[in-house]
């Protein structure tokens, strides 16, 4: 039996990558925003489906729950262009953020809501700068195009994000 | 040739000496298996149902202290004279975790190497051991992992090839010389956000060892059964204190067919504190003492102190 599982696990392995890979030679900004966008979308979905179960607060729950939407509303876009540009994006969080939902997960909802604002707030400031920077890119224009899109949702939820962040302070 | 034959005289005679009177050396023949089961990385700590994210690498070093005393031969005499044994071994543990079919799934290996030293049974002075124990290799999946509810089953397949380190002509080996696996269940469930629990049940088989000492002998052992729990709370969100049990039973031991007075029966009590130094490092110290053993040494005191690093 742990040979079997053994074996399996090593397919499973083969195909993990925190980064996203192209054998048709995209444009290298294309593959960083793909990778850094599916990256953010995997841990706010993974994090804003943790809140709606931990998170004491009901401020903080129906912000993760309209930031779960969005998450899975910018995937459904951005899948099929990644594709069209032969981008195939990541299966697996990188170190930073596997570190953070790992946390999330053994602290059992303990002071959940002050780390997921934290947490979020931290991964909306780096999606930000990440739409920016593809919004002045050489890169695909769809690309650019999605990534202003969705600079402007992920600017409004970083706004009520930091609200929040300023009301739990004073509380 | 006169020597290949005085090895010989020497052996033949320990095997009579085995089957005729029984001596301590004799009926204590696998002690390995027994002692160091502090060592055995299925013996889970807090927390390790619960599945961590696709893509994490845990590596675990581990340090670990028994102090063994009183030595008990299944249903017979208890020793306390003269009695005891001193392990320090170190484990070297590496954990991938990955996803099987969308469950959360992974692989582990560990080694253990270390001694056994100063072991001595009713004044009987036995053979210090150095080396490594066999290789463990594992692969775990979760059937069923509820994040939301904080619930997760784990199933976990483990193999042990004989690699350890092992002299058919002394009692006390690290390694076993002999293939053993085992199948472990676990449960894991958060009550609220500071109380969670643990339970595991493992059953460990055994193949035989067909050279066992003092050579040539075939030692072998009934499956060997585990319970482990430990209830939990989680002080801050890095600092966790647990208090726990680990009893095995069954393991009846027979060397050429007849039983040893070797089993595993014992019942151990432990405490541990764990601490997240960094958001990837994380530090745990468990003490353990045996509360009643049959068929071996009984532990005073165990301790652990593990360091735990993500990546």
């Amino acid at each position: 039996m742990a040979l079997a599982l053994l074996a399996l696990a090593g397919c499973q392995i083969a195909g993990e990558a925190p980064t996203a890979t192209t054998q048709t030679g995209a444009n290298g900004e294309d593959v960083d925003f793909v990778t850094n966008a599916y990256q953010l979308i995997m841990f706010d979905r993974e994090e804003g489906a943790l809140a709606t179960s931990e998170a004491m607060d009901p401020q903080v729950r129906a912000l993760a729950a309209k930031m779960v939407t969005d998450a899975n509303q910018l995937a459904a876009k951005l899948g099929p262009l990644a594709a069209a540009e032969g981008i195939r994006p990541p299966d697996i969080l990188r170190y930073s953020l596997r570190i953070r939902l790992g946390h999330m997960r053994i602290q059992n909802g303990l002071d959940f809501d002050r780390t997921f604002v934290d947490d979020q707030i931290a991964s909306h400031q780096e999606a930000i700068s990440m739409h920016e920077m593809m919004a002045g890119s050489a890169g695909s224009p769809a690309l650019r195009q999605l990534a202003q899109e969705a600079g402007s949702i992920v600017r409004g939820n970083l706004r009520q994000l930091q609200a929040l962040q300023l009301e739990m302070m004073r509380r | 040739m006169r020597a290949v034959q005085a090895r010989r005289k020497v052996a033949i005679g320990r095997e009579l000496t085995c089957r005729k009177s029984l001596t301590i050396p004799c009926m204590v023949a696998g002690l390995a298996s027994l002692s160091a089961t502090g060592t055995r990385a299925q013996e889970v700590e807090p927390n390790e149902y619960t599945p961590l994210p696709a893509g994490t690498n845990l590596f675990l070093d581990y340090y670990i202290y028994e102090h063994l005393g009183k030595f008990s031969f299944g249903d017979g005499p208890t020793l306390k004279k003269d009695t005891g044994s001193e392990v320090n071994v170190a484990v070297a543990r590496y954990v991938h975790y990955s996803e099987i079919f969308g469950h959360p799934a992974g692989y582990e290996v560990y080694q253990v190497f270390g001694s056994i030293a100063d072991t001595s049974i009713g004044g009987q002075h036995l053979n210090n051991a150095f080396g490594a124990q066999n290789l463990a290799l594992a692969g775990f999946f979760w059937p069923y992992a509820n994040q939301q509810d904080h619930q997760y089953f784990a199933v976990a397949g483990w193999l042990y090839p004989p690699t350890g380190t092992y002299d058919p002509h002394v009692v006390i080996n690290l390694g076993d010389n002999r293939w053993r696996g085992d199948l472990q269940f676990g449960w894991s469930q958060a009550l609220g956000s500071h109380f969670s629990y643990d339970i595991g049940e493992d059953t460990m088989f055994y193949a035989d060892n067909t050279n066992a000492f003092p050579g040539h002998q075939t030692l072998s052992q009934d499956p060997t059964y585990r319970l482990q729990a430990f209830v939990n709370w989680r002080w801050t969100p890095g600092f966790q204190t647990s208090f726990g049990y680990e009893g095995f039973f069954g393991g009846v031991q027979q060397l050429d067919r007849t039983q040893n007075g070797m089993k595993t029966d014992e019942h151990r009590l432990r405490v541990t504190g764990s601490y997240f130094i960094t958001p990837a490092l994380q530090v745990l110290l468990e003490l353990n003492h045996d509360v009643a053993v049959s068929g071996g040494f009984k532990q005073d005191l165990g301790a652990t102190l593990r360091v735990l690093f993500a990546f």
